[in-house]
Formats: structure tokens, C-alpha cells, sequence
């Protein structure tokens, strides 16, 4: 039996899915990099915000006071 | 206290649906919450310091209202009823928990226009949950067509407009994918109806509604 064309499917569907893997990953990171962008913006660094949810409740409760929600993407403009 | 809600794509972000869940459906959507994360007040003013200022003072009048409700309301079903309503129109309930509110409160047992404007309420926030389902494939978009069908065949109709729109649009495309030319004629009757809407697009939902009567089914 002639194994030479099933090592070659093999490692071509290996390397598809490798690739697709690496591709989704990079897609990912492109992702995380845009999200890392958005936190370093002027306006969260000019008054204090929380980006928490869990710590933003935490410190609305403790002190007594009313959360003003700002919600905004960081995959867009 | 400001909080910013960043939405991203990243797989397993925490609060990935937290927009949907205040009530949002594009960017920005700024609420005043409070420290539970209850809606009080959605902002529609201007995008300025004296426009955010009062949306933050219209959410404190609101946790206000609802407290004082809240007591009332153990005894009153009047005021039961209100609050009811209230937390409806700011999202506070799921729709099972607000199906589930309803009964006990029986609305059926107000007069015709106030239950009438609950069950809308009502069937708003059901549609909603279906809208949570649809992509850009079609095929989403048919199945939660199917779904609003069910809905007007037990006559459950959303009576907020954007709710609406978007519930006779998918409506529109099941009914056309189904061949369903009675079905189709009702979202037609909605679009001919409401305000606002482009002449050009009721033409093209009429044309269609012509194809499905004659049978021939249609272009797409």
C-alpha cells in the first residue's frame, strides 16, 4: 500500500489547521490589542472610572451613590 | 460613580452581554444604574455635562419613585401594578420573571388599554430575547421570524416601535421564506401604518406581497 498519499493529505490538514488555528489566535490577539487600546484612552485616565463591573457595584454600594454607565465598543470606532 | 462598560470581541469576556442586558442596542448607551446595576434612567439628551447631569438626577427620582412604590405596593394593588410597569419599561425583569409577575398581579383584570399596554410591554421584552438570537445569517433571522409568527398567532404584539420594526421585519422575511402571503400582508399593513418609514421599502414589501398572493413566490 502506497502510504505516500495519506503522509501528504495528513500533514496538508495538519498545516490547514495549524494555520487556521494561528489565524483565529491572531485574530484574537488583534482583538485583545484593540480592547488594551481603548483602556489606555484620554477620557478613563481624566476622572476616576472603574472598567470593572464587580468593583464598580462594590464602590456604588459602599458609598452610597448611583453608577453613571458609559458603554462603548472597542472593535469599532 | 463612573463606570465604563467596554464591549469587545474576545472570547470569554466577562459581561460580554452587559450592553443587552441595560437595555442597549448600539453605541454609546449611557444609564444611570444604581449600585445593583438596576437601570434608573436611559440617557436621550444631549452628549454634554448639563445633559448627563440630569440624567443622573432623573435616575435618583426614579430610585426614589421605586422605593416608595415598593413599600406601597404590599398593599396596594394599584401601586403594585405601577411598579410593576416601572421596572418593566426600565428592563429590570427577564421576560419570564415579568410573565410570571403578570399573572399574579392579574392584568387581565385592568381595563382594556392599560392591559393591553402591559402585554405589549410584555411581548416586547419576549421579542427581545429572540433578537438576542439573530445574526447576519439568514437563517437566524428566518427562525426568529417563525418565532415572532407563534407570537402573533397567540396575540402577543410588541407595542414599543422599535421593538416593533424589527419584530414585523423578521416577521416578513419567515412569512416570505414560508410562502405565507396572509402573514406577509400583516407586516406589510404594519409598515403601510407606521411612521417613518421609507415609501420606496413599503413599495418593495407590496410587490412582494403581489408575488406571494399570485404564488410565484419571489425573487430572493
Amino acid at each position: 500500500m502506497d502510504l505516500k498519499p495519506l503522509l501528504v493529505l495528513g500533514t496538508g490538514l495538519a498545516l490547514a489547521t495549524g494555520i487556521a488555528a494561528q489565524g483565529a489566535d491572531s485574530k484574537q490577539q488583534a482583538l485583545v490589542d484593540k480592547h488594551e487600546k481603548k483602556l489606555a484612552s484620554e477620557f478613563l485616565k481624566k476622572a476616576a472610572w472603574f472598567t470593572d463591573y464587580d468593583k464598580a457595584r462594590a464602590a456604588a454600594k459602599k458609598s452610597d451613590k448611583l453608577m453613571f454607565g458609559y458603554f462603548t465598543r472597542s472593535y469599532a470606532p | 460613580m463612573l463606570f465604563c462598560h467596554i464591549t469587545t470581541r474576545i472570547e470569554d469576556q466577562k459581561y460580554s452581554k452587559l450592553l443587552g442586558q441595560k437595555g442597549g442596542r448600539g453605541f454609546p448607551h449611557i444609564v444611570a444604574m444604581d449600585a445593583s446595576g438596576n437601570v434608573l434612567a436611559k440617557h436621550k439628551g444631549p452628549r454634554n455635562a448639563d445633559g448627563f447631569k440630569s440624567t443622573m438626577e432623573q435616575g435618583a427620582e426614579t430610585k426614589v419613585e421605586l422605593a416608595t412604590l415598593k413599600k406601597k405596593a404590599k398593599k396596594d394593588k394599584n401601586a403594585a401594578i405601577e411598579l410593576f410597569e416601572k421596572r418593566l419599561g426600565l428592563g429590570h425583569l427577564t421576560a419570564a420573571q415579568a410573565r410570571k409577575h403578570a399573572k399574579t398581579l392579574d392584568i387581565d383584570s385592568l381595563d382594556a388599554d392599560r392591559a393591553k399596554e402591559i402585554k405589549g410591554l410584555l411581548a416586547g421584552m419576549e421579542f427581545g430575547e429572540i433578537m438576542a438570537g439573530v445574526t447576519r445569517d439568514k437563517k437566524t433571522q428566518v427562525a426568529a421570524g417563525k418565532k415572532c409568527a407563534a407570537m402573533i398567532k397567540a396575540g402577543r404584539i410588541p407595542s414599543d416601535r422599535s421593538a416593533s420594526m424589527n419584530f414585523w421585519y423578521f416577521t416578513s422575511i419567515y412569512a416570505e421564506k414560508a410562502k405565507d402571503a396572509d402573514l406577509y400582508g400583516k407586516a406589510v399593513a404594519f409598515f403601510k401604518d407606521a411612521k417613518g418609514i421609507r415609501p420606496q421599502f413599503v413599495k418593495q414589501l407590496e410587490a412582494t406581497l403581489e408575488k406571494l398572493k399570485k404564488g410565484g413566490g419571489t425573487s430572493k
